[in-house]
């Protein structure tokens, strides 16, 4: 491990992150918050200043960066990342550090589990900083770096593909910087498209850039206390579920689409199972929600009879709902605490289901609930036939051995975590379904989960490890695990 | 620039490598998966797992707008298919890589039959850079540029100039004597030197000046060496056989050591003028029974570098004059000086330096392609509205970026080695030295 270079970059990286609380700065100053632009002023200078030290620390480093350096950079990036984006809240005095920590982490993870009991009494240049993080980790702040700093050549390559969510990240083109900098005009021109929707349908614009950010990157973040409900606007609703899905879904098709690719959607296997889920499940609940399938446990009691919908209101939450979930963004216009078990039950399956690969999105990726449904399949499939031989393929390209061995391997972690995850949340005494659906939440990057952590209320009850180790749960799930998990592997930090 | 390769082994890998670190758009197509990830971990490039002779591949691949194809997969005939089938599908330029004699003897019929642009053969260009130093020995590297009149030498330092503190680059080519050391190059560290920087026996230094000058400025680094006229050639392999045919006619004497009785007998009927024997160049005894105290130069050119090393080694223990060595895997070349071996040769960038001129012929009318492409010399001809118009060089100083160097500037028919206070005018040639990572920003200056 050539430490050096690591403590070099994570320098460049730290000033960043400082820079980049600029904007937040400036709203501060719009809005007249003066103890909060001092917040953001002091930490612009601890992070420029850590940056600073870092930088010089590690100025002798040797220039050649290896696989070992990039993945241990994009994963101390993240923490680093968390660590100084959560100086505002502490500064403001809005937070402590812990519970900024967890903040942090779940606006730059895209998640959107919030700690903050009353979110219109926070002051708003602080909520913009809480948007703004989503909206840097929603495309990753990572590709962003390699975006504008051109001098990472193939180590950048390395980063690009531990911080994309996906099986098999691929280039757009053929020098990573271009790539990196397509997805970041892509991502810009959809946030000035949903920003200006968001604003004729009658939001502010400080409003409408909040709501933007969280839901392009898939976050969930809202300005307001009751969610996207707070607006009560069937068109800001629409608008945001068209961008939800939009964000869930790959960018490198509309980079295809950009270059008059029109059809690129339809011929790729995982934007077709994606559609196909969202429609299917929000037929599925739109009807739970009308009543049928409604029924309760004998003896216990109806809880979701005060939400019996006609078929309206029905579709219109169902709709918002299951797209908000399965892309993993985490807004909510109802609470969905109060559905049929049926309901509840299908939103916790479609967490895990999550976006799709090269997308915004958490989750385990449809891309590879697919791979695992037809490779289970064939295994089936051998056991009768034992002399047949099948090729996997995804949109017609055949995936070879080593994905499929890797997309196995991902799963059986994300599930092992995802069961340890859920014993240490009921240790620490929280009831099962808290405990189940806050880790599968934060792992999978959705926000609110069920019952004590629902879609109305907030983390801020869970015990400090729990907030601790819910924050790790969200880098894990957004950056895929690998990147993050080696941090903890003694070997990769030998000197050798 | 727009570029395509096809093949990801020794030559495909070091192109891509240069390519892309001088910022052009590279993707890389490869059969073997393994040699596709090592490909994709180490360089910033994009690649393909796939055969480069299918054309549907291609054309997905939008081959049709490539500026450039080269095709260095290692067989023949799949490179002459990807080659015929990207100019096809219409890519503006297409290389293909041969190494059989029946392609390059005849690349020109070729050529033209399958429309590509060149065949070049790794293995006949590097004999033709042998041959360039047996012909010049001492002399590394050399091209002429503004006409002629501007001429760039490479040469190891055999001794070293000027005593104690006198040693400096200030006092040894003083401004005025009409050359300048541009590039030095000691244990594989490349560095463009300032006045302060010394010299030392065994460096590689590249002086470039003007063409009158420029003898008597070599001698005070260079020993004497007569002109070679005894040459022994160990290993009758493609390399082996093109520069004995090269050599044959010009010098008194070629010896061609093949230890495979067959390949002698192959290498006798097609050479006239050499001596062909059947011993391995690597026996003390068979060097010794061929007299190799009397050779003046000792080349090995087999497939296997460590051979080639260890019998250059063993030539000259036993006495001949100058050794070279072909060395395929180029992690060695650097190390082949410290075993006292006087030059060595790599294939794979004998042919990349002629596909990197290639690649800047349409701005550079001339280049010299050094140390693995780390570094390079162009030549521009400043014409029209070119940003450094009527600037002193002092005065674009901010501008010209770190690494590179104007060496010298031809106006009419005098050559200048600019000082600060020297100006570029219109119409002007200007020699540039620039490092592969700043050839960009020069290219936007001229």
């Amino acid at each position: 491990m050539n430490y050096l270079l690591v403590v070099k970059y994570l320098g460049h990286f730290a000033g960043a992150i400082g820079l980049l609380m600029l904007p937040s700065a400036a709203w501060a100053v719009y809005f007249k918050e003066w103890p909060e632009l001092g917040a953001f002023l002091g930490a612009i200078a601890v992070s420029v200043g850590v940056g600073a030290l870092l930088g010089l620390a590690g100025r002798r480093a040797p220039a050649k960066m290896y696989q070992r350096e990039a993945l241990g950079l994009v994963g101390l990036s993240w923490l680093v990342a968390a660590g100084l984006g959560a100086l505002p809240y502490v500064f403001g005095g809005a937070l402590n550090y812990v519970d900024a920590y967890f903040e942090c982490m779940s606006g730059f993870t895209t998640t959107g589990s919030t700690v903050v009991v009353d979110i219109e009494a926070t002051a708003k240049s602080i909520l913009f900083w809480r948007s703004f993080t989503h909206w840097l980790g929603g495309m990753g702040i990572i590709v962003l770096f390699i975006a504008v700093l051109p001098y990472l050549g193939a180590g950048g390559k390395q980063m690009f593909k531990s911080e994309s969510p996906g099986p098999d990240p691929r280039g757009l083109r053929p020098r990573i910087k271009d790539t990196a900098s397509i997805l970041y005009k892509i991502y810009l021109g959809m946030t000035v498209a949903e920003t200006l929707a968001l604003r004729l349908a009658g939001l502010t614009w400080y409003e409408a850039m909040c709501q933007t950010f969280g839901t392009l990157a898939t976050g969930g973040f809202s300005t307001s206390q009751r969610s996207i409900a707070g607006f009560e606007s069937l068109f800001v609703e629409i608008i945001i579920i068209v961008f939800m899905v939009l964000a869930g879904g790959n960018f490198a098709l509309y980079f295809a689409m950009l270059r008059r690719d029109w059809k690129a959607p339809l011929r790729d296997t995982e934007w077709r199972v994606y559609a196909g889920i969202l429609v299917v499940c929000t037929l599925l609940i739109t009807l739970n929600l009308m009543g049928v399938a409604a029924g309760s446990f004998p003896g216990e009691q109806p809880a979701h009879e005060a939400t019996r919908y006609g078929f309206g209101n029905a579709l219109r939450y169902g709709s918002f709902q299951v797209v908000s979930i399965m892309t993993t963004t985490g807004f909510c216009t109802d609470d969905f605490d109060v559905w049929p078990y049926f309901s509840r039950a299908l939103l916790v399956v479609l967490m895990f289901v999550g976006g799709c690969a090269g997308s915004t999105g958490g989750g385990v990726k449809v891309v590879r609930v697919v791979m695992l449904l037809k490779m289970a399949y064939a295994r089936l499939e051998s056991t009768f036939r034992p002399k047949s031989v099948r090729a996997i393929r995804i949109s017609g390209v055949v995936v070879d051995e080593g994905v499929q061995k890797t997309v196995y391997a991902f799963f059986v972690l994300y599930l092992l975590w995802f069961a340890g995850g859920t014993l240490l949340m009921s240790a620490l005494g929280l009831p099962f379904q808290t405990a189940v659906t806050s880790v599968a939440a934060t792992l999978n990057n959705i926000g609110p989960g069920l019952e004590h952590v629902g879609a109305i209320r907030d983390y801020h009850l869970i015990p400090y490890v729990g907030k601790v180790f819910l924050s790790l749960c969200m880098v894990l799930g957004r950056l895929e695990l690998v990147s993050v998990l080696v941090l903890f592997v003694p070997a990769f930090w030998a000197r050798r | 620039m727009n570029i395509f390769i096809a093949g990801g082994g020794r030559v495909g890998f070091h192109l891509a490598r240069i390519l892309s670190s001088e910022n052009h758009d590279v993707t890389v197509i490869e059969r073997d998966p393994t040699r596709v990830e090592h490909v994709d971990n180490s360089l910033d490039v994009s690649t393909v797992t796939g055969n480069a002779s299918s054309v549907m591949l291609l054309r997905d691949l939008g081959v049709g707008n490539a500026d450039l194809f080269v095709s260095a997969a290692g067989s023949d005939e799949v490179n002459l298919v990807a080659a015929a089938t990207a100019k096809g599908l219409g890519a503006k330029r297409v290389v293909a890589r041969v190494d059989r004699p029946v392609y390059v003897e005849s690349n020109i019929l070729y050529e033209s039959i399958l429309g590509l642009d060149y065949l070049l053969s790794p293995n006949a260009l590097t004999a033709v850079e042998i041959a360039k130093y047996i012909d010049n020995p001492g002399i590394v590297a050399m091209e002429d540029f503004g006409r002629g009149l501007i001429q760039m030498r490479q040469v190891r330092v055999a001794k070293t100039p000027g005593q104690g503190r006198k040693k400096t680059l200030k006092n040894i080519c003083p401004p005025g004597t009409g050359v300048l050391v541009g590039v030095v190059s000691r244990n594989g560290d490349i560095t463009i030197p300032h006045g302060d920087a010394t010299i030392e026996q065994g460096d590689l230094i590249t002086l470039i000046g003007h063409r009158e000058r420029m003898a008597p400025v070599l001698q005070r680094f260079q020993g004497t060496d007569p002109k070679p006229r005894n040459v022994f050639i160990m290993g009758a392999g493609s390399i082996g056989l093109h520069l004995a045919q090269t050599l044959e006619n010009r010098l008194r004497s070629v010896t061609l050591l093949e230890i495979n009785l067959k390949r002698c007998n192959d290498a006798a009927a097609l050479l006239k003028r050499t001596n062909v024997v059947c011993q391995d160049g690597t026996s003390r005894l068979a060097l010794e029974e061929e007299q190799i105290a009397k050779a003046d130069v000792f080349v090995s050119t087999t497939n296997d570098d460590e051979r080639n090393i260890m019998a250059s080694v063993l030539a000259k223990e036993l006495g001949a004059g100058q050794t070279v060595a072909v060395v395929h895997q180029p992690d060695f070349a650097p190390l082949v000086a410290k075993l006292g071996i006087d030059h060595a040769v790599t294939p794979r960038a004998c042919i990349a330096n002629r596909i990197l001129t290639m690649v800047h012929q349409e701005r550079v009318s001339s280049l010299a392609v050094l140390e693995e492409g780390s570094v390079e010399i162009l030549e521009f001809a400043v014409r029209g509205a070119a940003p450094v118009i009527g600037k002193r060089l002092k005065d674009i100083q901010p501008k010209f970026p770190q690494g590179a160097l104007v060496a010298a500037i031809l106006r009419g028919d005098t050559v200048l080695v600019p000082g600060g206070d020297d100006e570029i005018l219109a119409g002007d040639d200007v020699v540039v030295i620039a490092a592969a990572d700043s050839l960009d920003a020069v290219q936007k200056l001229f």
